[in-house]
């Protein structure tokens, strides 16, 4: 390092320097006004005077002198080799957890032989952006924090000198995605992928390094203990992943325990479980059928609001109506299709072919209706609902393309069939990848077109049930014939499942206030961010934030700049625990970590943000780091506050001595 | 230090001042010493005879504690004593305050007179003159009157000797009301679960009297529920019916009631109580009840002694129960851990038939004897045994059936108590022929008194083959018996081609075709007899249509070349022909034309159609029988088709898999089902033609319906526990809300399969509430393990649509309502129309 045409400059913003400066002219006036009137001026006391205002000034202002000189620093993060550490030259600056790991200390520099000029042990990055802005840095080891990067935004990295080398993280979770929010009795999903032990690491005891742990030797399989001890397994692929379903017993916030084997530490997840809000279904239908009337038991029974209207002959009907009165349909209500009717339910169960049938209007006040949010479902109609009338131009948003199966094709289901049976055994594959029991149906599947998204498929992923997103509603339509066959076998769990799923999908969805909190487990001594969107107003929510001894914390919002309806507040969890937001009436939970919960995680994200911030740069910029360099006008060094300190003492020391000499204390008189 | 010694010297003679305050000085002590001794005696004797009484038992113990109590009395006193006055200053200090006479110049008494003045020696001499004119100057000094101390002696006497004495008496009532010696604390001999300790009253013992229904011949027995307030078993097993005598024990302070001496209740719990209204009324702790609490069901047991409460029920129900003792304002003093009382039913007889197996086929060479046994057992006996045939004769409509019941002989009873049963039954003595079948069964029934349990083994079947009957029909007019037709057996025709294989090397060529040939035509024969039972429709013995086995040869010449005009003409088929070949082919001779009967077909009216193309309507056989025979008429063609190729060898094979299925096919035809009656409720003729509408109710369907909540009180109670920060008065709701829980899994139904109610959590959700009610909060490992507890006893949840929230969008919603100015299909879209 060599100092090479340095300029000077203050480090301290205007108001100080402006402040100080009016100071020191006053001062200096006062001085020069009485002292002149007294006596005469001693210019040895001006000088003094001056002297003591000029330091007093520089202590304030904190001039930095503009080095042009290249200065390296090295910062060392977790993941950095000991190996790496020795080769490391120039000034190292440390964070403390990094110093742990690898049981580094400032004394310990001369006994590992490094040729470092200087060594600082440091809690984060914020120091080095405060004692070393600007300068060129070199990252050892796995990076920082996501959100600690925009603290290293002044400084000019060195991304190829900071990638390697590393050491391999510690087996365990280092993907892991789950929704904080779950339904009693739905299915509830995590998924992440496992990184496998490091071959060639030494083994270092416990359950990280465990020597008998081997790939291959046990099946390697993620388990996810709930709170009554209940496990759900899920093998882990040849790429690590995992996907484990499970669903919640009762209401509630939960913590699962997620481990892996053959190794990997224990970590938390958190869940909040929330009773279902039941949609209230119409169902439309030209003539009676078992179908309906199974559904109908099924939804009545858990409470759910269900209107049925069965066309018995030419515009005359027959009702029935479960759970409605909230709602406030009537017979007469129900005679006639109205936007108003339809507003007040959440999915409209149909066919297509009945949908054709009915008038013009009709069909535009359920289009209109469905823009609005609407869920439509067309059941599998004794017609070919695929080709309602190809004159109708107003149906072409009902019509969902079908493919004929091919029975011969279809071999494993060939198997189970009659000779002289046209219809096929057809199976749901659900999300958790079990399987219903056959039911038979017409040999045909839904054709995936690129408006349309798969809801259902069956075991060779031929698709049952799909929905079409129109505006704000969905419309979806299903194969699935006799569905009321499952009960009647003995299956109704499956008869359950399916109506749940279908119905679910496409009703009108529920939220017009909604929270959202950040993905991933949280730790303490991290920033917690929650976003709160109010489509109804733009003021700041009122909202609060519930710590884990239940009290209330005022949030301080801040507006979305695209989105005025979005707000978002920061906080930082000090205490592990369940944090909460209060909104109104409705309250999101989480579960705030230990700082080292989580620890494979948090080291691949980290290695993450550094090749990203490294993609970055390259992306924004296109220059190498010296190139960024050489625009700047160099690096601030601040000039030690401790000179300027003793100069201004030095000097009021000269004004009282020369105070003192001037004026002799008078002797004391005798006693 | 030479004044000091002198001062304290004492040499007699040689100050007379210094010898009155030495005297004085001694005699104080005396006193002092006497009044003190006398003091920390009173105390110590007390005391020691207390320790005497209380550890009688053991002598070592009342040494030891004597004399830890006299050390300890001893060192208070020698402490006290040690704090006497010894300096003569001190006694002259005293002396001044209580002789006023020596104007406190007591102090010059103590000095030596050569160190003082000469004012000072007169007064001292004064002073000395005073003192000595006091003789009960020692008695002066404060120091406890002898007097007191020796009253205060006496009374330590009197109260260790009312000790000693009356012990014995005021222990027993000590015992008696609950109470204990401290020595007996110290000494470990009574637990606190003796109920000694303790004053309040505690269940110390439930036994019960299991007497099982007579005719399971169990008899009596005593089941000890609870002992010392432990459950010694956790599950009891009871058989149903049972009649139950609950007895439960309750030790502690019972207070007598408020009666007078002659309806007092006698001590002993066997006596039964003199008043019959309220038999409890008069023992002890008559104010308590007790009651054996299951779900929210409670049965009251009625005081029958001192302590002593109990109840007879039968049970017919499995029940997780605890005891609980109440006081008369209802609060709950007393309750026992759980226990599940397990009832066990009575299961029907186990029927099994050893010999002979499932189906068996009689040969009259082997006898017409047929041995059957079985084996029979129950768990609580056997009251009867028979066997049940029935035979059936005969064939197709003309089948007839008979049922005939018979005893078993017992053979011989295995140490198990499994008995085994037979008898042989003589089938020509039941009228079995050829062709005729035996169906049989053993059944069994236990000794239940009220409703016998039945036991049927399997049906079995013993079939003598033989007895080819021929058949008529009756659609061609009036019944008449026809000869058998004259076409050979399946069997015949194997036999002639086995014949044929076998004089094949003395045959030339020309006479193996034609033989095989003939054999050939009886193949074809019998092919189109079995092909016309199963409907299908041939032309010259080929069958047509799907499944056709002859798609691969010529067809002859079509059927419709009738006349022009003749009623063929208009009728699409010719019936007669059909007939006569057994069925009617269009033929595959002539598509266009083919196709344009068919049109026809289809055009026609109903009642002019007749129509033949759908198989499955000729015949009445189950799919499986059919799928069998068209089985072995392909292999009848088969063999035909290698037959007129002069190819016996080949055809033989498939001769004897057609005859094999032809059997199977036989074997099914006859099926026997049991007759099951149906019993209709009786005719009330006195409601009839009465008009009455009143129980004929409209069907009207539900309007509002109610989800019932599973397991509701365990939700509510693991949402309290999950609930880390309590609020205020939470404490009480959570306590309330793990009891009910506690209830709600004690009361829950196990299905087959299920794990039984975990009683352990039972206690761990009622200690909780206890300790939540005495207001201390539950630890963290105490509140995760009743939450792991009351989820593992969740059932599944039933899986109901929900609303999702939607995804969040705000850009979208921006879009929408920047869109929703301008119009659109929402906004084109009319409010209402016509439905």
């Amino acid at each position: 390092m060599t100092a090479e045409s340095a300029t000077w400059s203050v480090l301290a913003p205007l108001p100080w320097v402006v402040g100080v400066v009016v100071i020191a002219l006053i001062v200096a006036g006062w001085q020069l006004a009485v002292m002149r009137r007294r006596r005469p001026p001693r210019v040895r006391r001006m000088v003094a005077l001056g002297v003591l205002i000029v330091a007093l000034a520089l202590l304030a202002m904190r001039p930095a002198r503009w080095s042009a000189m290249d200065e390296r620093i090295w910062l060392v993060t977790e993941g950095t080799t000991a190996e790496a550490l020795q080769e490391m030259t120039g000034e190292v600056w440390v964070l403390e957890a990094a110093a742990r790991s690898l049981a580094l200390s400032p004394s310990s520099n001369a006994a590992a032989g490094a040729s470092w000029g200087r060594v600082s042990i440091i809690p984060d990055v914020g120091w080095l952006a405060r004692y070393r802005p600007g300068a060129t840095l070199s990252i050892a080891g796995n990076g920082v924090d996501r959100w600690e990067w925009p603290v290293l935004d002044g400084f000019a990295i060195d991304d190829a000198a900071s990638l390697d080398p590393r050491s391999p993280l510690a087996p365990g979770v280092d993907v892991i995605g789950w929704s904080r929010m779950a339904v009693v009795g739905a299915p509830w999903v995590v998924e992440g992928r496992f990184l496998r032990p490091n071959p060639q690491a030494e083994p270092e005891g416990g359950p990280e390094g465990d020597p008998e742990a081997s790939p291959g030797a046990n099946p390697e399989v993620a388990r996810l203990r709930g709170p009554g001890g209940e496990v759900v397994e899920g093998t882990i692929g040849d790429d690590g992943t995992f996907v484990l379903h499970v669903v919640p017993r009762t209401a509630g916030r939960w913590r699962y325990q997620l481990s892996t084997t053959p190794a990997g530490p224990d970590e938390t997840i958190d869940v909040q479980v929330t009773e279902p809000r039941m949609p209230a279904v119409l169902w439309l239908e030209p003539a009676p059928r078992f179908e309906t009337r199974h559904v109908k038991s099924w939804l009545i029974d858990e409470g759910g609001a269900l209107a049925v209207r069965t066309a018995t002959s030419r515009d005359r009907f027959r009702f029935e109506r479960y759970n409605v009165a909230d709602l406030g349909v009537t017979e007469r209500g129900l005679a006639r299709l109205n936007g108003d009717l339809l507003s007040r339910f959440d999915v409209v169960v149909t066919d297509a072919a009945y949908v054709a049938t009915l008038p013009a209007a009709s069909r535009q006040v359920l289009r209109a209706a469905i823009e609005g949010g609407l869920g439509l479902l067309l059941l599998p109609g004794a017609a070919d609902v695929a080709e309602p009338s190809a004159s109708a131009q107003d149906l072409a948003w009902l019509r969902f393309e079908h493919e004929t199966i091919d029975l011969a094709t279809a071999a494993g289901d060939a198997a189970d069939l009659a000779t002289d049976d046209p219809r096929m055994p057809m199976r749901v594959a659900w999300p958790d990848g079990t399987v219903s029991p056959a039911l038979a149906a017409t040999p045909r599947e839904l054709a995936q077109t690129s408006r349309d998204r798969p809801v259902l498929a069956d075991p060779a992923n031929r698709l049952l049930v799909t929905q079409r997103q129109i505006s704000d509603g969905k419309v979806g339509a299903s194969v699935v014939e006799d569905t009321y066959r499952w009960v009647l076998e003995g299956s109704a769990e499956h008869h359950r499942r399916f109506w749940s799923l279908v119905l679910g999908t496409l009703a009108r969805p529920r939220s017009t206030q909604r929270i959202m909190a950040p993905s991933g487990p949280v730790r303490v001594d991290e920033p917690l961010t929650w976003t709160v969107d109010q489509p109804a107003s733009a003021t700041p929510p009122d909202a609060f934030l519930l710590d884990p001894e239940g009290r209330e914390q005022v949030l301080a919002w801040r507006q979305d700049l695209l989105h005025p309806n979005r707000w978002r507040a920061t906080t930082w969890p000090r205490r592990a625990g369940w944090h909460g937001l209060r909104v109104g009436e409705e309250v999101a939970w989480l579960d705030v970590q230990e700082a080292g919960a989580w620890s494979t995680l948090r080291q691949a994200e980290r290695r993450q943000a550094l090749a990203q911030h490294g993609l970055r740069r390259t992306a924004l910029n296109g220059t190498a780091p010296e190139m960024e360099r050489a625009g700047r006008p160099g690096i601030p060094r601040p000039v030690g506050r401790l000179p300027l300190f003793l100069i201004a003492l030095a000097a009021a020391a000269a004004l009282w001595l020369d105070e003192r000499l001037a004026h002799p204390a008078p002797p004391r008189p005798a006693s | 230090m030479s004044r000091q010694a002198s001062q304290n010297s004492g040499v007699p003679g040689a100050d007379p001042a210094h010898q009155l305050l030495d005297a004085c000085a001694r005699q104080w002590r005396q006193r002092r010493g006497l009044s003190g001794g006398l003091v920390a005696l009173g105390l110590w004797l007390p005391l020691a005879a207390l320790v005497f009484a209380v550890s009688r038992s053991s002598v070592v113990i009342a040494i030891s504690g004597t004399l830890v109590l006299g050390g300890i009395a001893f060192a208070a006193f020698w402490r006290w004593w040690r704090g006497r006055p010894s300096h003569r200053l001190a006694v002259a200090a005293q002396l001044d305050r209580c002789v006023p006479g020596l104007e406190h110049s007591g102090e010059l008494l103590a000095a030596s007179a050569s160190a003082l003045g000469p004012v000072a020696r007169m007064q001292r001499v004064r002073a000395l003159r005073v003192l000595a004119a006091e003789p009960r100057a020692a008695t002066l000094l404060p120091s406890m009157p002898l007097a007191i101390a020796a009253r205060w002696l006496a009374l330590s006497i009197g109260v260790a000797a009312a000790i000693g004495l009356g012990w014995p008496r005021w222990i027993d009532s000590l015992s008696a009301r609950g109470m204990t010696s401290p020595s007996a604390v110290v000494d470990g001999l009574l637990s606190p679960a003796d109920g000694v300790l303790a004053t309040r009253p505690t269940i110390d013992a439930v036994v019960l009297e299991v007497e099982a229904p007579r005719y399971t011949q169990l008899g009596t027995r005593r089941e000890t529920v609870i002992e010392a307030g432990t459950a010694v078993d956790s599950a009891i097993e009871v058989p149903d019916g049972s009649r139950l005598t609950w007895q439960v024990s309750v030790s502690g302070e019972l207070p007598a009631p408020e009666a007078d001496e002659a309806n007092l209740a006698p001590a002993n719990h066997d006596a039964a109580p003199s008043s019959t209204d309220d038999p409890g009324s008069m023992y002890p702790g008559s104010m308590y009840s007790v009651e054996v609490v299951w779900t929210d069901q409670a049965l009251s047991l009625v005081q029958a002694g001192a302590g002593l409460w109990q109840q007879t029920e039968v049970v017919r129900e499995e029940r997780v129960f605890h005891i609980e003792l109440r006081d008369e304002a209802g609060k709950r003093v007393a309750t026992t851990p759980y226990v599940r009382l397990a009832v066990v039913a009575d299961a029907p007889p186990r029927v099994t038939v050893v010999e002979p197996p499932l189906e068996v086929e009689i040969s009259p060479a082997d006898g017409l004897a047929l041995r059957v046994r079985g084996e029979i057992s129950d768990d609580y006996g056997v009251a009867g045994t028979s066997l049940i045939a029935t035979l059936a004769l005969g064939a197709g409509e003309m089948v007839q059936f008979r049922e005939q019941r018979f005893d078993l002989r017992q053979e011989a009873v295995r140490e198990d108590g499994t008995r085994v049963v037979g008898r042989v039954l003589d089938l020509q003595a039941l009228g079995l022929e050829p062709g005729g079948e035996l169906y049989f069964f053993l059944e069994a029934w236990d000794n239940h008194p009220d409703a016998a349990q039945r036991t049927r083994s399997a049906t079995h079947v013993a079939r003598w083959p033989g007895g080819e009957t021929g058949t008529v029909s009756l659609d061609s007019g009036l019944p008449m018996i026809l000869p058998p037709e004259t076409f050979r057996s399946q069997r015949q025709i194997i036999i002639d081609t086995e014949r044929l294989i076998a004089e094949r090397s003395e045959l030339d060529a020309a006479t193996l075709a034609r033989r095989a040939r003939q054999i050939a035509m009886d193949q074809q024969a019998l092919r189109l007899r079995y092909g016309a039972i199963l409907g299908d429709e041939f032309v010259d013995g080929r069958p047509v249509g799907p499944g056709s086995v002859d798609d691969g040869h010529d067809h002859p010449k079509a059927h419709h070349d009738d006349a022009p005009g003749s009623p063929a003409e208009d009728h699409p088929h010719d019936h007669g022909r059909a007939a006569a070949n057994g069925g009617l082919s269009f033929g595959d001779e002539d598509t266009p034309r083919t196709t344009r009967l068919i049109d026809l077909v289809g055009e026609l009216e109903g009642d002019l159609v007749h129509a033949h193309d759908s198989e499955e309507s000729a015949t009445f056989f189950a799919t499986e029988t059919k799928r069998t025979l068209k089985s072995s008429l392909a292999n009848m063609w088969e063999a035909e088709l290698r037959l007129h190729l002069a190819d016996p060898e080949g055809a033989l094979p498939y001769e004897y898999r057609a005859l094999r299925l032809l059997k199977e096919v036989q074997q099914a035809s006859r099926v026997y089902v049991r007759r099951v009656g149906f019993g209709t409720p009786p005719l009330d003729p006195g409601r009839r033609f009465t008009g009455e509408l009143d129980d004929i109710r409209t069907r009207r369907p539900r309007q509002e319906t109610e989800k019932t909540s599973i397991q509701p009180a365990a939700r509510r109670a693991l949402a309290a526990l999950e609930t880390e920060v309590p609020e205020a008065g939470a404490a009480r709701v959570l306590a309330d809300r793990l009891r009910d829980a506690a209830t709600e899994l004690a009361g829950k139904t196990v299905g087959e399969g299920e794990p039984a109610v975990d009683l352990g959590l039972l206690e761990m959700l009622r200690a909780a509430a206890e300790s939540l009610r005495a207001g201390s909060a539950l630890t963290p490992d105490q509140r995760a393990g009743l939450i792991a507890g009351l989820w593992r006893g969740l059932s599944a949840p039933v899986p109901v649509p929900d609303r999702r929230t939607a995804a969040p969008s705000p850009l979208w919603e921006h879009y929408r309502a920047a869109v929703s100015g301008t119009g659109g299909l929402s906004a084109q879209a009319s409010s209402e129309a016509d439905g």
